[in-house]
Order: C-alpha cells, then structure tokens, then sequence
C-alpha cells in the first residue's frame, strides 16, 4: 500500500523561528491519526505547513500527497490536490453564503459544475447530519455563527468537498458534549478506505468517539512517541510531563 | 413655477461669477469645462410617487431649497452646485406630504452611454412623518465609444421634516471616460432620520460630498460609502455630518479598496456645534490596499464646540487579510476569487441595505467584471 501523505524531516519556522524541527509521519489510505501534545509544541504549525500558509517558511524536508510534493503547490492548489483543513477560528466572510460558497469551493476543488439541485440536496443530507438548521445554508459565512455552529460548519465543508486528507486543528475546543458527538458523527461518516484523518487535539474527548490507528505525541517540533489510542489514556491521567525532556 | 425661474437665473449668474475649482489633493487640473449637449437624457424611472420637474415647486419649497439650504457650505465645490442648478438637463421635485409613506423605493437609472453631460438635480421634500427612498443608479452600458472628460453632475437636495425618514441610494458604474461629481445635502429637523449610501464602481474621477446638517433634536444621519478605485482613478470622497439639535446621532462608514495607481482621499468631518448637548457620532473607514502602487490619504476629523457629546473616529488601511485569503484559498479559490471575496465581503455592509435586488445583482456583475487583475 502507498502512502497517502508522507512527511519527511519536515522543517518549518516563523519569523525567524524554527517550530518543527523535524517531522516524520506516513498517514496511509483509511487510517484516523490523533496529534496531540502541549501548548507550543508545534501542532497547529504543522497543520499551516502542510496546507502552505505564508507565513510558515519550511527550511527542510519534505512532504508528499500521492508522491506529489505538496511543497511546490500553492494554497489553493493544494485543496485541489486532496488537502482539507478544519480551522479552530474559521473566518467570517459576509457577501456570500454557506451554500453558494461551498458549491463554488466544489467546482473549484473538482474542477467540474455542480448543479444546483443534486447539490443544495446533498448540502442538507449532511446538514442534517450534523443537526445544523438548514436556514444556516442561506446565511453568510459564519457570519453570527456559534463558535460551535462554526465548528459545525468546518465539518460540512469537509463532507462537501470531501478532501483525501483532512485536518482537524482543534475542531473540538470550545464545543459541549453533544457538539462533540455532532462533530465525531459527521468525522465517521467522511472517514472511508480512500482518505485519511488527521486530528490536532488537546484533549481525548473526540478520541472516545473516533477509533484511531495512532496517536503521536508532538512536544517541541517533533514527534516523541506513537502509539495506539492507550497513549491518549496515559496523556488523560498523567499529562505529557513524562514525555517533555 | 414658484420663483424657481428667478433661482436657476441667479444661479446662473453665480456659476459664472465663480472660477472652476483645480484638485490638488487627487491631483487633477486642466480638465475641460462641462458643456450641456442637445441630447436626450435617457432615463428610466418607476415611481408610485407621482414626479414633477422642479419648475413645479411651491414659492417655500423654492426658498426651502434655493435660499435656506443654499446658506450652508456644502457641496464638492459651489461651481458644480451652481452648476447643476442652473443648467440642470433633469430635475425633479419628490414631494411626500405629510405622514405620506411611499412603499416602493422609487428607482431612477440614467443611462450617460449617449449623453456628454448629465447635470441631474434631485429635490426631496418630505414633510412630517413622511417617508421615502430614492435610488439613483448612473450607468453607461451601451456607450459605443469613449470620449475623454464627459460629466455626471448631480446635486441632491434633502429637506426631512419632524420624523420624516429618507433613504437615498446612489450608484454609480460609470467607465473610465466619465468624471463623477455628486453634491448631496439634507436638512433633518427633530425626530428625522436621513441616510445616504453611495457605491462607487466606475469613473475616471469621482468627486463627492454627502453632507447632513442635524437642526432637529434626537435627528440622525447616516452615510455609508463603498467604492472601488482601479489603473487611474482618482477618487475625492467627502462626508460631513453638522450636529446642531440635542441628542442628534451621526454615523460615517466608508469601505474601499484601490488597485492599480489609483488615488483616493476620504474627508470624514463631524461637526458638533455649541448646543449639540448629548449627542453622539462615530466614523470609521478601512481600505483594501491591492498593491504599493496605489496612494491612499484619509482624513478623519471631530469638531467640538460643545462638551457634552462623544464622537469617536477608527480607520485602517492595509492589504487584503492574510489569515481571510489563506482560509478562501484553503477551500480551492485561487487568490484572485479569493482576494474578490473578501473585497465583497467587505462591501457587504451597503450591498446588503440595497433595496434593489436587481441592482445588487448588478454592481455584483459589474465587481465581477473588474479586479481581474488583483
């Protein structure tokens, strides 16, 4: 089996910076992977690297979607090329709404038309899935959203644009319980045999919902231990003092 | 005909008496002199109100308009006042009589394609309790070929009555060989609401001044402006808003964004004068700065001669929103779908109070056509 995405040595900083200091990890097809790890360690950054956020400047490495460096691609190119990110503080942009700008996202990640019809009815199949009110269809983007409808809201542009990988930074902060379970609901019903899931975390709250083939541990840059979901048990009771030098 | 003869002749005499004005700030000078032609202004109007040209107007409404108003300073320069109210080539009179609502927005589209100058005079008179909305919308789709320097000249005049409401809208989608001149003012007497909005797409020049004087008390004004300014505009945007009444309540909100080399200065003055007791106004004007090449001056300025009020001013210009531009992008928008996006976005604020579905579909048409090379 080839790798999906593959993560070589990866290096990145900010201003000057370093704040990976040298990334491995191979997510192959069908597989959910949890990074969790302390504030500062790096696991939003990892997430700006790979999706090609300016401001991270990668100095080493190297990553891969398919075999194609995802380096050399812009932004936009690479949601084209299968990438997805869930922003933990997705912007608000008024003038366009939720369903006018997820079927433009659509046609712009396909590269073909969507039809109004089949689309607007998919729109609220996966509405209803996360139990967002279909009104919320016709509003502008996140505009007066909850922080959860927000969050909600990340989740169904992933079931739209259905991504070969997506990551999750953080899409559980700042939601109740029920959210949780919306959110982890609407996860397992993307997560199929032809993509993967890469979900930054806190907490092990969305892991209880999700069967994850790995957890990695990323303290300062750099992945110090993987494992199975045991180990976000061992963070749940102890911490990640044990695996901060 | 009221003494609106006897006006238009000595408006006459005052346009001739004054020198036409040169733009140092936007730097535009030796521009030729607007000629009113023989051609026919085109025009379409839908209007449940009936209209009448300014001919029409009652001996007060003319000394309302022509003498009263005409003692307050206003207007981009008093050349293009006197301009438009001598030698206006469409005027009309929209009088809404007392507690009189006229539902339907009354909509006015000019079509400048043919015509080498449109002086276009505006009067609204809305007595007590009346309300109205007018949208001006200026255009010349079907121009066959551009000749440098033709001219709108508009001038709209706002007289609100206790507890009238007025709403005016004016857009403009004019092309690079027009020079946009707009002269807006009201008078809002006690209880009065008056609202300008004004949406700027076109014109090689654009030179406006909106401009409210709240006499009345708890009156209120609000102006809000979006414009877009490409290759070598130059844009001249004034809004002013003169607190007289008690508990009077102001509001400027101007959104822009400039590509190209194109130039822009905005004047946002409120004016709290001696006996404005209570009354509160804020101004607030951002700017897209698409790239280095373009010159942006804002002027923000508060005036107080009374102590009991609160006026407060914010603008920022900077380019378009890095973190807006990454998130857009990260959803397949290349950078110049997304870059449009956020400049949208940033004009929803007018767009959305358009009561004109028909027109916003238009200046979304017309947005769309431009910035394609952002």
């Amino acid at each position: 089996m080839s790798a999906l995405l593959e993560v070589k040595n990866l290096h990145s900083r900010i201003d000057e910076r370093e704040i990976l200091k040298g990334i491995d990890l191979t997510v192959n097809p069908g597989e959910i992977h949890i990074i969790m790890g302390p504030n500062g360690a790096g696991k939003s950054t990892l997430a700006y690297t790979l999706m090609g956020h300016e401001k991270y400047e990668v100095t080493e490495g190297e990553a891969l979607l398919e075999g194609k460096d995802l380096l050399d691609m812009k932004v936009d190119e690479r949601a084209k090329a299968g990438m997805f990110m869930s922003f933990q503080t997705p912007e608000v942009i008024p003038g366009i709404t939720v369903e006018n700008f997820l079927r433009t996202a659509k046609t712009a990640v396909t590269g073909e038309a969507q039809k109004v019809i089949p689309f607007k009815r998919e729109l609220m199949k996966n509405m209803e899935l996360l139990n967002m009110d279909v009104k919320y269809a016709s509003r502008y983007l996140n505009e007066g959203f909850s922080g959860g409808e927000k969050k909600k809201n990340e989740i169904l542009q992933m079931l739209t644009l259905q991504p070969k990988v997506a990551i999750l930074d953080e899409t559980d902060s700042g939601l109740d319980v029920d959210a949780i379970k919306v959110v982890a609901d609407g996860v397992k019903a993307f997560a199929g045999e032809n993509n993967a899931i890469i979900v930054i975390t806190h907490y092990d709250k969305l892991l209880s919902y999700l069967n994850p083939n790995y957890v990695h541990i990323l303290v300062d840059g750099k992945i110090v231990k993987t494992g199975g979901a045991e180990l976000s048990k061992i963070i749940n009771e102890k911490g990640f003092e044990e695996f901060i030098k | 005909m009221g003494n609106y003869v006897k006006y238009r002749a000595r408006a006459k005499e005052h346009f001739e008496a004054l020198p036409y004005p040169a733009w140092k700030r936007i730097g535009f000078s030796d521009y030729a002199e607007p000629v009113i032609g023989r051609e026919e202004v085109k025009v379409e109007i839908h209007s449940e109100l009936p209209l009448v040209g300014a001919e029409n107007l009652t001996p007060e409404q003319a000394q309302a308009f022509y003498d009263r108003i005409n003692q307050r300073t206003y207007g981009v320069n008093p050349k293009f006042v006197a301009f438009s109210e001598s030698q206006s080539n469409f005027s009309k009179l929209y009088y809404v009589k007392r507690n009189q609502v006229v539902e339907k927005p009354i909509h006015i589209r000019f079509d400048l394609s043919e015509i080498s100058t449109l002086a276009d005079e505006h009067l609204i008179y809305a007595e007590k309790g009346a309300e109205v909305s007018l949208i001006l919308e200026y255009h010349a789709d079907n121009l066959v070929r551009e000749k440098a320097s033709e001219y709108h000249i508009g001038l709209i005049k706002v007289i609100a009555e206790e507890n009238a409401q007025v709403k005016v809208y004016v857009a403009q989608t004019l092309p690079e060989s027009k020079v946009h001149i707009m002269n807006a003012v009201a008078e809002c007497g006690r209880d009065a609401r008056v609202s300008f909005y004004s949406v700027n797409l076109g014109a090689e020049v654009v030179a406006s001044d909106y401009r409210s004087f709240l006499m009345g008390d708890y009156s209120s004004s609000d102006i809000e402006g979006i414009y877009l300014g490409e290759a070598e505009n130059k844009l001249d945007l004034s809004y002013n808003i003169q607190h007289y009444g008690q508990m009077t309540d102001s509001m400027i909100e101007v959104n822009g964004a400039l590509s190209g080399r194109a130039k822009k200065v905005f004047r946002g003055d409120l004016y709290f004068h001696r006996g404005s007791k209570a009354s509160t106004g804020k101004e607030a004007e951002f700017v897209i700065l698409l790239n280095q090449e373009v010159k942006a001056d804002s002027i923000p300025a508060l005036f107080c001669d009374e102590d009991d009020v609160s006026g407060e001013h914010a603008a920022n210009a900077g380019t378009v929103d890095e973190n807006k531009l990454f998130y857009l992008m990260n959803r397949g928008f290349s950078e110049t779908e997304a870059k449009k996006l956020i400049i949208r976005a940033s004009f929803s604020g007018v767009l959305d109070h358009l009561p004109s579905e028909e027109l916003v579909q238009r200046l979304e048409k017309e947005l769309e056509g431009k910035l394609i090379h952002v």
